[in-house]
């Protein structure tokens, strides 16, 4: 049975169709196929024990009729020769009496032709069917019995049986029993009747019997298991069957569970280690643009650093070479004026002293912003070195109508660094920001320690925030390049911002800018407090 | 090697006169403080190199017999061939007093801070005011 519920379960997989539409079905189809084959069975098995007693008991009947025809024959043979005709008649029908399936008694005279009826205990209008046939007649000649029987269609049975009278060694007669089996017949009948009764009732009882049995010790199991099987193919690998009883279906239900313990482990177990290549997957991502944002940076500052180098040595290269040319006019220029000539000549050669004292101004300008000189490293205290910077710078306004705001809190802890660069930091900010903002306009410089991004080292930052036209997004990555400028010709060389950046970041630090087109622009220039 | 040494004639007697020995590559830039200190009342020796400096000085000190601390050198620092900075430390190895006043173009701290480490009298950065090179000179080693 198990074998055959596997067989049903694998061709239903096999034909793909889901288990849940078909759970009765396959149920129901397999109990009444079992049902079937039992009743079939159990059908075919009586039928045939009823067919074979039929003819067991019919044989055992024709013995036993045959054997008391013998019996009564050889009586009337043994009658015939010692008694008289009334005797005789009297004897037989004393026979006829004491026997209910003996129906009549007939004895033959021999005659030239054949045999003729001389005595029969038969009465009234059943005489001629007693008569011997020809062939009858013959068989009895030359085998000494006949033996006929008869069934009429109302099913009753008439059986005769002859053997020949002898006297001196000569056939002189011959004598006749009739049997009738009518009783044996409608027994015989009425015992069928009751047989296929009861063959129908086994049938019934044996399928309600099957049925139940069925329906408790496999298709309860198997829809059991079925619904397991669902459960777990829907994705419920938790799922687990509980087969009621022992057995097969048992053993099926506790390896299912097996192995639906073990999908449930593996399916965890590469869930998890799904799981963790993900997520190591996207801890290396993380790493990457990490590494990729650092490498830019580093690329950026690279680029920085070699573009200051270069203008460094460009710088100092044309400075000496300016410087002796330069030295040889200021002091040519210098030495006519104070050779005491005209008015109106040393005003000239006063001009040319200035425009060479300002070239000279310039070149060292130059000079001090892409010189790499050793910083100092002592204490700072912003809150002067901001005051000394904005008076510096405000002499850069130039009647502008700008306001410079000083929020710097007095209490700020001093950072290691080197004043004269901080200094510069911040007349360099300050000089962007002014000429950043259009008046009427407002730049503030403010300070506070900070500790960003959730660092534990405490920084010191400077805010510089103006009220200017603030820097476009795909500009902001490049104001810390030398000589980048959006200011027009002749009004800024660009080099600010490389050296404030290059300053903070020789101090540790960083500068960060936050900057909207039309609303201003913030620098932040943030110092490490502790080394 | 360049040799350049020149005599310029002046109102005072050349043995009363201070002797400074000049060195400068640029020949304009050299002519105006030669005729700077000359005004002054300096004996004036230039040099147009390194080389020729330290010819000068031992000429000073061997030829003329001057004390190495009676006369002064007034020399640029980047020169051809040996280097100011060179000629200042070949003289304070051979223990020799001359004071030296430096030149440089647009001179870094660094090179300030070695020629000060080295001795040097002063270090002057061009394009400088030569009224302070004057003054310099003067207060130095008088013309007198």
């Amino acid at each position: 049975m198990t074998g055959a519920a596997l067989a049903s379960l694998r061709a239903l997989r096999s034909r793909g169709t889901p288990l849940s539409g078909s759970v009765n079905p396959v149920h129901r189809s397999l109990r009444f196929q079992l049902i079937a084959i039992v009743v079939v069975t159990v059908v075919t098995v009586l039928a045939g024990s009823q067919w074979l007693d039929t003819r067991l008991s019919e044989r055992a009947l024709e013995r036993d009729v045959t054997e008391r025809g013998r019996i009564y024959l050889r009586t009337i043979d043994s009658l015939w020769g010692r008694s008289d005709s009334e005797t005789l008649a009297e004897e037989l029908h004393a026979l006829v009496d004491g026997d209910r399936d003996l129906t009549a008694i007939d004895v033959f005279g021999r005659r030239n032709e054949g045999f003729a009826l001389d005595l029969t205990t038969r009465t009234g209008a059943g005489i001629p069917r007693g008569a011997l046939r020809p062939e009858e007649e013959r068989k009895l000649l030359s085998d000494g019995f006949v033996d006929v029987a008869r069934s009429a269609p109302d099913g009753i049975v008439t059986w005769r049986m002859a053997v020949p009278l002898s006297r001196d060694g000569a056939v002189v007669g011959a004598a006749q029993v009739e049997f009738t089996l009518a009783d044996i017949k409608r027994l015989e009948n009425w015992f069928r009747v009751i047989d296929v009764t009861m063959l129908l009732a086994s049938a019934i009882v044996i399928s309600l019997l099957l049925a139940v049995f069925l329906g408790r010790r496999v298709a309860r199991p198997v829809e059991v298991l079925v619904d397991g099987m669902r459960r777990a193919e829907s994705g419920e690998l938790g799922a687990r069957v509980a087969v009621p009883g022992g057995g097969e279906f048992a053993f099926l239900g506790r390896s299912l569970n097996k192995m639906l313990t073990s999908v449930e482990d593996l399916t965890s177990g590469l869930e998890s280690r799904v799981r963790q290549a993900t997520h190591e997957l996207a801890e290396t991502n993380r790493e990457l643009e990490a590494a990729n944002e650092k490498l830019w940076r580093a690329q950026l500052e690279v680029g920085r650093s070699e573009r200051l180098a270069a203008l460094g040595q460009m710088a100092a290269t044309i400075a000496h070479e300016l410087g002796t040319p330069l030295n040889s006019v200021l002091g040519y220029t210098q030495l006519l004026l104070r050779d005491g000539l005209p008015a109106e000549h040393a005003g000239k050669l006063g001009v040319i002293e200035s425009q060479v004292q300002r070239m000279i101004e310039t070149i060292r300008s130059v000079l001090d912003r892409t010189r790499d000189r050793e910083l100092s490293r002592t204490p700072v205290t912003i809150a002067p070195l901001v005051s000394e910077a904005l008076a510096l710078i405000s002499t850069r306004l130039a009647g502008r109508a700008l306001v410079l705001e000083n929020e710097v809190p007095r209490e700020l802890p001093a950072v290691p660094g080197d004043a004269a660069a901080l200094r510069q930091v911040l007349i360099n900010l300050l000089a962007n920001a002014i000429d950043a903002t259009e008046p009427p306009g407002t730049i503030t410089v403010g300070a506070a320690v900070v500790t960003p991004n959730g660092r534990t080292a405490r920084q010191l930052e400077i805010r510089v925030t103006d009220t200017g036209h603030g820097i476009p997004p795909e500009e902001l990555r490049r104001v810390f390049e030398p000589f980048y400028t959006t200011k027009g010709p002749g009004r800024g060389t660009g080099l600010g911002l490389a050296i404030v950046d290059h300053i903070v970041r020789a101090h540790g630090g960083q500068v960060v800018i936050e900057s909207a087109a039309g609303r201003g622009t913030t620098m932040r220039v943030r110092l490490p407090l502790e080394t | 090697m360049a040799q350049e040494i020149t005599k310029r004639d002046t109102d005072a007697p050349p043995s009363a006169r201070r002797l400074v020995i000049l060195a400068e590559d640029d020949t304009a830039f050299r002519g105006l403080i030669a005729s700077v200190l000359e005004r002054e009342g300096y004996e004036v020796v230039e040099a147009a190199d390194g080389v020729a400096l330290l010819a000068s000085v031992e000429t000073a000190l061997t030829i003329r017999r001057e004390r190495a601390d009676a006369f002064l050198v007034v020399a640029d620092i980047r020169m051809p061939g040996l280097s100011g900075l060179d000629v200042l430390a070949i003289l304070r190895c051979a223990s020799c007093a001359t004071p030296v006043i430096l030149i440089t173009a647009f001179g870094d701290e660094a090179t300030h801070a070695e020629g000060r480490e080295l001795g040097a009298a002063a270090v002057f950065d061009k394009p400088f005011d030569v009224e302070q090179l004057r003054s310099a000179v003067i207060e130095t080693m008088p013309p007198w």
